[in-house]
């Protein structure tokens, strides 16, 4: 059985040997144009000029756009208010308003000055605290709302107020904005574009430029690196080379420099969420009161679900008796912030771990104590803010387990001995937790359909609306179908994601790929063996087909369960009869049965009402716990994380070498958003860490010295594709227990107060709260 | 046109990445031989295509990912850092892949040539200078660590060839000139003619590796219509040294010039541990890095503690420049557009002395540093004979503090007088506020870096508390 194994990922040998091939490594038409991109010069205000005559009169400029060459200029996945291209008003600094085609990138970075652009300028908004005082939201949600809050607050032996403040993230996939659209016939427009919104993608391209959606098919064969940044702001862009295409009848390619990626494009939320907590002498959460503030940027792009993700993790492991959670989002002249990986959950769930963190110093007791008596339980206090039963509830079991496998007891009264040394360096540690919610909270989006063409040789092709951007999902599909047919993986091939295959998908996104496409495939698989079984009968009948005589047509209600597939062949368990899954596929091919299979999956039994805060919110939960253990420079501020054990719940994983590298990966990138990846922007609203010298992503030397990962044996979840997990985005709330330890280690200097910093922890944010101290 | 694109665009070898076109990331990194080891077989080293202009690598070869497995037509034969790299789940995206797999090589051909084993340390050293945004490099440092050396093939081996390699080093000793109605390229072979060229036209812009040049080139802040590249100079490549002093000539690279202070000078190597990748090391200058005079260098605030000094060529005369009074200003330097720096004399550490190099940055490998700190205590018995201290980015250059080496200096050692000292600085620095570090922060850095150097030199002493 292929499922379960660590077979390599799909693309191994390519990647190794370099003949992947990328957007931008697609060979270029000798009629190809280059599509320059042109911002913003100002962060609010109205673009009255874009004169690009002393452009065009340079040999191998061909077009200079703008917003009045877009037929339908404005997009958006939530709400349809973006431009395309700004002029009226501008959303922020950077924000595409011009675009140049010409005959390559060295014409366009000498004509870009050519290009007159002249805007007027008013007073942006630039941070989440302005946005409040100038009445600027995006939206707003309805609180989650659970026993009494203001009665719990007051009664509570302890309460602590405070502001939980985290930056943003760049996405920084390797792979900058890319897409190539080539004109085809009849007005029709193939879009070969770095999505994981295909679909999106299609229709954005089709809707700006006044297609019909047939005449656009979106294509990705894989990209290279995505984290959510690709989800929504693919499209725009793939609109952008399709405006091209079209006015000029030539090929377009647009590929961003990374510079101009991480200035035009949106980022994750920076939060600010205004708490009051109360509890009781052993630390047990009696209240909790969340003002919940993301910073979305200029549009609304995704952030109502992400605002929406962040109050759903608001609770993190915790039980909350009584709470009061509300969310906000506000809207700055900064770019549109969008998705990325955990999409608002790690924002809300390192609120509450930063809380513990502080309950824990303020009652002079170590911070496990403190989770261990608040963790959902197993049998009572397992129901979510939002109402959702925790069920099959691994967190107590999980968090123990990790209690003892890393050591935490000897390691916390070994630190603090290290402490009381005065070596100048100053040490912490902390363990904290993830109970990720699985599905979209927007309902409709839980559905996938796919594609599986048999061959007669006995291989297979799968097409699925899944995107591959590294994290496998090609793979496990791979070995899902392969374990349905009982045959070598190796046999199945995933094909290259179209929209003229699978439309109406949804994005590849909150962790889903594998569940919606996975159930999918399968869906599709036992159909396909449904009519195998069928043929197979028929043909061990007595009727005697010859390929001549017809057999009657398949009956799906047929219970052909004993006939099995097994290693490559069909075997029918009660009569013993067996024929090679070959050979079979000629019988069924010569008797006139389709061997392709199209199957529709959608969760089951989803949906979450915002207003009555009733019905299922999620799938089910992906589970896991670090400890994290962290060593600070006194001088400097500067910060290594010496260990760090990870203990991870994936279910049935369906290849857990795969799955281990979501983890690591995942860990670091949330380790680098709450430690050095700082986004710094001048007092005119402008990003100055545009590129891998200013914005410091976690470089090899920064992967833990000591670094375990487990997986957790777990099969009870029947909600999900051969019992598996979704690990996409859980792990990378595990990089806050790095945030937490730094929290820790400071408590040691603290004194009487408790440490205070904001995310990321940077060298300065920790030397100057140390030196707060003195 | 640098080499990356020239592999992307020219070529058809689409596998080498362009990702940041400012040397950070390594998604570049091919395999460079400008040169043979003393067994006559090239030696390869991994530097990034994306910085480096075409014109520097005239007759070099240059392996790409493509060329690490052996390609027959669609096939491919595998290599042991591939096939390493593909158990270990080493590729995600795989955007990155290319230029690790690159670097990988490099690596196992320089521990094979060594040889000596592939640590996990080394692995990561090794790769540096490569980002990787899937895997958390656990992945990688993985694969890296469980290649079996025995097992990878030398590069140098199967792509022997004599009569390449003949036509490398003549190539390398010929002068090469070519125009065009606005733009010029020298290549001299000789110093002489380098430095008439130089005094004929001052406009000629000089570049050693073009680490910083092809950065600056890349973000359109400069056009360099005028070039004069040194590395067919035979005599600037050489570096050596006698009882006093190391000679590092203007195109010795980094890495030329640590390993050459590792084998010879072993204890001067932890003070000149030079915080850059090993592409950047690889294809960039130590002279290069003195010249750029950024306020942040890495290389600065050792040489200016040291005394080191720059030697200045013109075509008629050569004159000797401490370094500390070679900077006048951000950027600009003691000296003419007629000259050319030709090398950097070192002074070598002296007994009895206490010599450290501090430094910070956002990240603690491949950043620029926030604040740079170098001291050299030399020591008679508890007196320091002589106090040097530099501080780099705290001013427009990186500086020496001159009055508080004065109060410190001839006087017993004393913590107290250290912090006493540092509370003193603003007197002399006023940092500047960046999207690196704010000025307070700056300042707080550079106090307490005297009180960190202090305690250095107490344990050294041993003067107890």
């Amino acid at each position: 059985m292929s499922v379960g194994k660590s077979v390599q990922h799909d693309s191994a040998t390519g990647h190794v040997t370099g003949s992947s091939i990328f957007i931008d490594d697609r060979p270029k038409y000798k009629n190809e144009v280059y599509v320059g991109v042109l911002g913003s010069p100002v962060c609010a205000g109205t673009i009255t000029k874009i004169d690009g005559s002393a452009a065009l009169e340079v040999d191998g400029v061909y077009g200079v756009y703008s917003a009045k060459d877009v037929p339908h200029n404005k997009w958006g996945t939530i709400i349809p208010e973006q431009p395309i291209l700004a002029y009226e008003k501008i959303g922020y600094i950077d924000e595409p308003v011009c675009l140049v085609a010409c005959r390559d990138e060295e014409t366009f970075n000498a004509v870009k000055k050519l290009v007159k652009i002249e805007a007027t300028s008013i007073t942006p908004i630039l941070t989440i605290d302005d946005a409040i005082d100038k009445n600027s939201f995006l939206c707003t949600a309805n609180p989650f709302v659970r026993g009494d809050i203001k009665g719990a607050l007051k009664s509570a032996a302890h309460t602590l107020k405070g502001a939980f403040e985290c930056g943003g993230q760049e996405h920084f996939y390797m792979e900058s904005q890319a897409t190539v659209v080539y004109p085809l016939e009849n007005g029709q427009l193939e879009v070969h574009s770095s999505s994981q919104h295909p679909t999106e993608t299609q229709h954005v391209v089709a809707h700006s430029l006044g297609l019909d959606y047939s005449q656009v098919v979106c294509i990705v064969k894989r990209m290279g690196g995505g984290f959510g940044g690709k989800e929504s702001q693919a499209a725009h862009f793939a609109a952008m080379a399709g405006l091209v295409a079209m006015k000029l009848n030539r090929p377009a390619r647009l590929a961003l420099t990374k510079d101009d990626d991480m200035m035009m494009t949106g980022k994750r939320h920076p939060f600010k969420n205004f708490y009051e907590v109360g509890f009781d002498d052993k630390g047990v959460i009696t209240a909790l009161k969340v003002l919940i503030f993301a910073n979305g940027g200029a549009y609304v792009d995704l952030t109502p679900s992400i605002l929406d993700r962040a109050m759903f993790h608001a609770d993190g492991c915790y039980y909350l008796e009584n709470c009061y959670i509300e969310g906000k989002a506000v809207r700055t002249n900064q770019h549109s912030n969008t998705a990325f990986r955990g999409f608002g959950g790690p924002q809300g769930n390192m609120t509450i771990e930063s809380i513990i963190e502080d309950v824990a110093c303020f009652l002079k007791k170590d911070a496990y104590e403190i989770r261990k008596i608040n963790l959902y339980g197993v049998k009572d206090r397992n129901m979510t803010p939002y109402n959702q039963l925790v069920e099959h509830n691994v967190l107590p079991e999980l968090f123990e387990k990790l209690h003892t496998t890393s050591e935490y007891k000897i390691r916390v009264e070994e630190l603090k001995a290290f402490n009381q040394s005065s070596s100048g360096k100053l040490r912490g540690l902390s363990m904290t937790g993830a109970k990720f919610g699985i599905a979209f909270t927007t309902k409709f989006l839980n559905q996938g359909n796919a594609l599986v063409n048999i061959h007669l040789d006995g291989t297979i092709q799968v097409s699925t609306g899944a995107t591959e951007m590294g994290q496998g999902v090609n793979t496990k599909m791979q070995q899902i179908a392969a374990t349905a047919f009982s045959i070598a993986h190796t046999q199945i091939v995933l094909m290259p994601t179209s929209t003229e295959k699978n439309h109406n998908t949804s994005p590849t996104a909150a962790s889903s790929g594998t569940d919606i496409n996975g159930g999918a495939v399968l869906k599709a698989c036992e159909s396909l063996k449904q009519t195998l079984r069928w043929v197979f009968i028929q043909q061990h009948s007595d009727v005697g087909y010859d390929g001549i005589k017809t057999m009657p047509a398949v009956d799906p209600e047929a219970d052909l369960s004993h006939i099995e597939f097994i290693d490559g062949n069909v075997i029918d368990k009660k009569t013993s009869k067996s024929m090679a899954f070959r050979d079979l596929l000629k019988v069924a091919y010569l008797n006139q049965f389709s061997l392709a299979g199209y199957a529709f999956y959608k969760t089951p039994d989803l949906g979450f009402d915002k207003s009555t805060h009733e019905g299922r919110a999620f799938n089910y939960f992906t589970n896991g716990a670090a400890v994290s253990e962290v060593e600070i420079d006194e001088y400097t501020g500067e910060l290594k994380v010496i260990r760090v054990d990870i203990l991870m719940d994936l279910g049935r994983p369906i290849n857990p070498g795969i799955d281990m590298g979501q983890v690591t990966g995942a860990f670091i990138q949330g380790m680098g958003w709450v430690t050095t990846e700082n986004l710094f922007y001048n007092e005119a609203g402008k990003l100055l860490s545009h590129s891998p010298t200013t914005y410091k992503i976690p470089n090899i030397q920064d992967t833990p010295r000591v670094f375990n990962v487990e997986l957790l044996e777990n099969h009870t979840n029947t909600r999900n594709v051969m019992r598996s997990k979704a690990v996409g985005e859980p792990p990378l709330l595990l990089g806050s227990s790095v945030w937490t330890a730094v929290k820790n280690a400071l408590s040691y200097r603290s004194g009487k107060s408790l440490p205070h910093i904001t995310s990321p922890a940077t060298n300065e944010v920790i030397l100057m709260e140390l030196n707060r101290y003195e | 046109m640098p080499l990356g694109n020239f592999l992307r665009n020219s070529e058809g070898l689409s596998g080498t990445k362009i990702v940041c076109a400012e040397g950070d990331c390594g998604a570049c990194t091919v395999l460079l031989a400008t040169d043979t080891g003393p067994d006559g077989k090239l030696t390869f080293k991994s530097v990034n295509s994306c910085i480096l202009p075409l014109y520097l690598i005239d007759g070099a070869q240059v392996i790409t990912v493509e060329g690490i497995g052996k390609m027959e037509g669609m096939k491919v034969d595998l290599s042991e850092v591939q096939k390493k790299m593909i158990d270990s789940n080493g590729a995600q995206c795989g955007y990155c892949t290319p230029g690790f797999i690159c670097a990988m090589a490099g690596a196992v051909e320089s521990c094979k040539s060594e040889g000596k084993p592939m640590t996990e340390k080394k692995a990561k050293n090794y790769l540096t200078g490569n980002l990787c945004r899937c895997t958390g490099y656990q992945p990688i440092i993985d694969a890296m660590t469980s290649v079996d050396l025995d097992k990878a093939e030398f590069l140098k081996e199967r792509y022997h060839n004599p009569e390449w390699i003949g036509k490398m080093k003549s190539i390398k000793k010929t002068s090469v000139e070519m125009k065009s109605k606005d733009r010029s390229l020298f290549l001299p072979a000789t110093l002489n003619e380098a430095l008439r060229i130089k005094s004929q036209d001052q406009d000629v812009r000089l570049i050693a590796g073009s680490t910083d040049l092809g950065v600056v080139v890349n973000k359109g802040k400069l056009a360099t219509p005028k070039a004069m590249a040194l590395y067919h100079i035979e005599e600037l490549g050489k570096i050596s040294h006698d009882t006093a002093n190391i000679y590092v000539g203007a195109t010795v690279t980094l890495t030329q010039f640590e390993e050459y202070v590792e084998n010879h000078f072993p204890e001067m190597s932890r003070m000149l541990h030079i915080f850059a990748s090993p592409q950047i090391k690889n294809q960039g200058t130590l002279v290069g890095n003195v010249v750029n005079a950024s306020p942040i260098a890495d290389t600065i605030p050792f040489l200016l503690v040291s005394d080191a000094v720059v030697v200045i060529q013109s075509e008629s005369q050569t004159r000797e420049v401490v370094l500390k009074d070679f900077y006048l200003g951000y950027k600009k330097l003691n000296m003419t557009a007629s000259e050319i720096v030709t090398k950097i004399k070192i002074p070598v550490l002296v007994k009895n002395e206490v010599t450290r190099l501090f430094k910070v940055s956002m990240r603690k490998d491949l950043d620029i540093s926030a604040v740079t700190f170098a001291a050299r205590v030399v020591l008679d018995g508890k007196k320091m004979t002589s106090v040097k201290i530099a501080l780099g980015g705290v001013a427009a250059t990186v500086m020496r503090m001159t009055a508080i080496e004065k109060t410190l200096t001839d006087k017993e050692f004393n913590a107290k007088a250290f912090n006493e000292a540092a509370d003193t600085l603003d007197q002399y620095i006023k940092p500047l506020s960046d999207l690196r570090a704010s000025s307070a922060y700056r300042m707080l850095v550079s106090k307490n870096y005297f009180t960190k150097f202090a305690k250095e030199i107490n344990d050294q002493i041993g003067g107890g508390k």
